[in-house]
């Protein structure tokens, strides 16, 4: 079976409070960047042997559903590569 | 009467946990059990104490909360055990599913140690047989995230049903006071029937009348009386 990397960029829903963003914008007015907005997510990779891309992110899928993302705080978006 | 507490890698309040619950509940059998080897078969309380369980990897909680150990947390509720847990050890039973909501960072955008006061809205578990409504505890707090959020219907079902445990107020019991922006400055929850608080304070850290910190000990013994009349097994 072929090996697939899984990328997961997991970012907080819109409104939710981000203080991390807020205190890494802040320190970046400090240095002078005008910046209106920073987010800070998380992402994880993930390397996998799989069918076919399908089935790679379908298993990721089932992963973010589980354990890997908070659906109460967060969103996701993933993306399938071969490895 | 026995009560366990749960040992996760990265724990770290557990020996204050189960000296409390020593002198909380006298004459009763207080074990340290490593979450791998969790054996809860003759367990009346089961304390899931604070900590950093698993290094808070990906979202505090969110590891421990998917270790075997939850299996057997999940058993003793079902045969009518009771559950605590506490600060991190509440933020394993949301992750788990065992108690609704999610946690976020502080909206205060750092880590609080401090006392707080904390007002009992509910008393309907055995685990608040020590208190009693309208009363005002201080505890500390000491967590990164410990903004309880809920959804405005998840909160409004918890309140009808008697499950919203603990809010935090200000030292006249009655003012408000919330200091990590929590959903209707809730600090403390209740499972369904009772039978789990999640609790963000710690009561093991206000457990020493001797140094003028005993509320505490009114959440940690509380579960005496009524397991005394007939035990839970």
């Amino acid at each position: 079976m072929p090996d697939y990397r899984v990328e997961l960029r997991v970012h907080l829903r819109p409104g939710v409070l981000d203080p991390a963003g807020e205190a890494v914008g802040a320190s970046l007015g400090h240095l002078g960047f005008a910046v209106e907005r920073v987010e800070v997510g998380k992402l994880l990779t993930v390397d996998l042997t799989a069918d076919g891309p399908e089935a790679a992110e379908a298993a990721v899928q089932r992963m973010a559903k589980e354990l890997l993302v908070n659906p109460v705080l967060e969103e996701y978006v993933l993306e399938v590569r071969p490895r | 009467m026995t009560a366990d507490v749960v040992v996760f890698p990265g724990s770290n309040c557990d020996f204050d946990a189960a000296a409390a619950l020593s002198t909380a509940l006298p004459g009763a059998t207080v074990r340290r059990q490593w979450h791998a080897d969790l054996d809860l078969s003759g367990t009346d309380l089961c304390v899931l104490p604070g900590g950093f369980a698993y290094g808070d990897y990906l979202r505090a909680g969110a590891l421990a909360a998917r270790s075997p150990a939850i299996a057997a947390v999940k058993a003793l509720i079902a045969r009518g055990g009771l559950v605590l847990g506490i600060c991190n050890g509440f933020q394993v039973l949301v992750e788990a599913g065992i108690l609704p909501g999610a946690f976020q960072t502080n909206s205060v955008q750092h880590f609080l140690c401090r006392d707080v006061q904390v007002r009992v809205c509910s008393t309907a578990s055995p685990l608040l047989a020590g208190v009693r409504e309208g009363d005002v505890l201080r505890l500390p707090i000491a967590h990164q995230e410990g903004n309880y959020r809920l959804t405005p219907p998840e909160y409004e079902h918890l309140l009808g049903e008697g499950r919203i445990a603990l809010r935090y107020c200000g030292e006249d019991g009655q003012s408000e006071e919330n200091p990590n922006g929590s959903y209707g400055a809730v600090a403390g929850v209740l499972g369904a029937r009772g039978r789990v608080l999640g609790m963000m304070p710690h009561p093991e850290r206000a457990a020493w009348p001797k140094i003028g910190r005993a509320d505490g000990l009114r959440i940690l013994g509380g579960a005496a009386a009524s397991l005394a009349q007939g035990g839970v097994r």
